[in-house]
């Protein structure tokens, strides 16, 4: 007893330690992605397509094609509503270049305090709508850049399949739809680009206004936090967070949106206009549709083929287990 | 049509360059310090099969200072291979790897034991140690004579010669699948296929052993168990099988 205990003890880390075949490296990865276990799947297909196997390199690179067609969705999934965005991107540039066209001369030609301090406030919640849009823009940039590579890889991975194996149509289809989808994201980063292009010239120019209009409020008027936001932007130009002086950062954040004397505040509840935003009807922002979603026709499916409905197991030899 | 054929031929023999001329033109280019004409003219020398070791290695140093250091390491390989007594073809190669820090090839001792002496040197004493050992054992009965005892005696010498050989030739059949990588970033994919995935990149000069081929790719592995599909421009076995 204590032999077969001392055999066991001594084979155990043996058994454990084997390395996976191709085969069983090809099945796991495909049990893997049918989990949803898309990074194992693809770690496991991987090293399994570069096992030199003819027999196993065509059919691991068309589930990988799936596995990184699968990672670019979910990566996409954390992206938000594509027309939302754009909307709000246009949004906070229309306000702003209201905001510089009735602002501006005041900035210029005005003396009166009341005035240049209603121009700055105005101009600060522009400036605030304005980098709100480019923190989402650059979030989006960030996902889109993912998402592209991975559908780039996928594309790579079906054509590479369909070379190894130039009857296999599906792998052929399915690259087809992958490309289509790449297109579809390329145009709306296109489109963001042109947003973002905007929405950064709007906060150059609202930040020479507001400086102008800084230069010429009476020091009195100012309080700390009124230059907050124009540090901020400094800092996030010079790719680092603004620094904060021991003990002043929570006085700087409690009073940083207001901080103006009670006096002006007064008057300037008295005289600052309402401003509303234009975002459709329900309060749901115009252009609607989620394009997130991808047309479940396009989606590819791991049998190959495209009609609509949900994906399937893969099929055929590409999902059987050997 | 047949004068003409005639007139083309004997324009090409004059056009075309002895061996010696070119290695001559190498050698001036080399003097005046011209490498790239001298990579140039060596380069050709040795594509139309006049391998020599004086060449390779000549052309290792041109290929050197004009700033290709995969094939210099090509080149003062395969000068190694033809004569492994040079020390300083073996400098070059020990200087070259260290300049560009890349691994010293890790051989089997075989494939070490194949380098004491040139594949030719091997393939002889192999044939020799052979046939030498059945000639004489088999001959003297063959033609009626007795067997003398140092007839036995060099048979037995011979056959041991052989033997001695046998290791030699089976790490000489493995090093025949050594190559090189010849550009800096050598990716390696992979799939054997255009669009593959590529996994890694080998520096230039990097030695890797060919597992298997596949149309225009081959399977290599390198140092550290890095594999993947190289495209055959981009990787040269220092035993040629053109």
């Amino acid at each position: 007893m204590i032999r077969l205990f001392a055999i066991s003890a001594l084979l155990a880390p043996a058994l454990i330690a084997a390395p996976q075949t191709p085969r069983e490296l090809y099945n796991n990865g495909l049990n893997k992605l049918r989990a949803g276990d898309l990074k194992e799947a693809e770690t496991m297909l991987r090293d399994a397509a570069n096992s030199g196997q003819d027999h196993i390199i065509t059919p691991a690179l068309y589930n990988l094609g799936h596995v990184r067609f699968s990672q670019g969705k979910e990566t996409l999934k954390g992206e938000g509503n594509r027309q939302q965005m754009l909307d709000s991107a246009a949004a906070a540039t229309a306000v702003a270049e209201e905001v510089l066209r009735s602002k501006k001369p005041i900035a210029e030609l005005s003396t009166n305090v009341q005035e240049l301090i209603e121009a700055y406030m105005e101009g600060r919640a522009a400036r605030k709508q304005l980098r709100a849009s480019h923190e989402a823009n650059t979030r989006t940039f960030d996902l889109l850049g993912t998402a592209l590579a991975k559908w780039r890889r996928s594309v790579g991975d079906f054509r590479s399949a369909c070379e190894l194996e130039p009857s296999d149509a599906d792998a052929a289809f399915n690259a087809d739809v992958v490309e289509r989808h790449i297109k579809e994201l390329l145009k709306f980063k296109e489109e963001l680009e042109q947003q973002a292009a905007e929405v950064e010239q709007k906060r150059a120019e609202l930040k020479k206004m507001m400086g102008k209009l800084r230069g010429k409020i009476p020091d009195e008027m100012m309080q700390e936090g009124d230059g907050e936001e124009e540090d901020e932007d400094s800092d996030e130009e010079k790719g680092k967070k603004p620094k904060d002086k021991p003990g002043q950062k929570q006085e700087q954040r409690i009073g940083g949106e207001r901080e103006i004397s009670p006096e002006m505040g007064k008057w300037l509840k008295e005289t600052m206009k309402q401003r509303t935003m234009n975002v459709g009807p329900d309060g749901q922002p115009n252009g609607g549709g989620d394009s997130n979603e991808p047309d479940p026709l396009g989606q590819p499916r791991r049998d190959g083929r495209f009609p609509g409905g949900q994906q399937q197991a893969p099929k055929g030899k590409k999902g059987k287990d050997w | 049509m047949k004068t003409l054929f005639l007139f083309l031929l004997a324009c090409a023999a004059a056009f075309a360059e002895a061996p010696d001329d070119r290695f001559e033109k190498a050698k001036r280019a080399m003097s005046d310090s011209d490498y790239g004409e001298a990579a140039y003219q060596l380069r050709e020398l040795v594509s139309e099969s006049n391998f020599s070791h004086g060449a390779l290695h000549n052309l290792g140093n041109a290929e050197w200072k004009v700033v290709r250091p995969g094939h210099a390491i090509l080149a003062w390989e395969r000068a190694a291979l033809i004569n492994p007594r040079d020390t300083n073809t073996a400098a070059n190669l020990a200087f070259a790897r260290h300049k560009a820090e890349l691994p010293s090839p890790a051989l089997s001792w075989t494939e070490s034991y194949s380098t004491w002496l040139s594949p030719n040197v091997w393939l002889a004493a192999a044939s020799l140690g052979f046939w030498g050992g059945v000639m004489l054992l088999t001959l003297p009965r063959l033609l009626g004579a007795r067997r003398a005892d140092w007839h036995q005696g060099i048979a037995a010498l011979s056959l041991t010669a052989f033997l001695f050989t046998i290791p030699a030739l089976f790490g000489l059949s493995r090093r025949g699948n050594l190559g090189v990588a010849l550009e800096d970033a050598t990716p390696l994919r992979l799939t054997p296929t255009r669009e593959g995935e590529e996994l890694v990149k080998l520096p230039a000069g990097e030695l890797a052993r060919v597992e298997k081929e596949r149309g225009n790719y081959l399977y290599v592995r390198a140092d550290g168990d890095r594999a993947g599909w190289v495209r055959r421009e981009e990787f040269e076995r220092i035993w040629s099988r053109r």
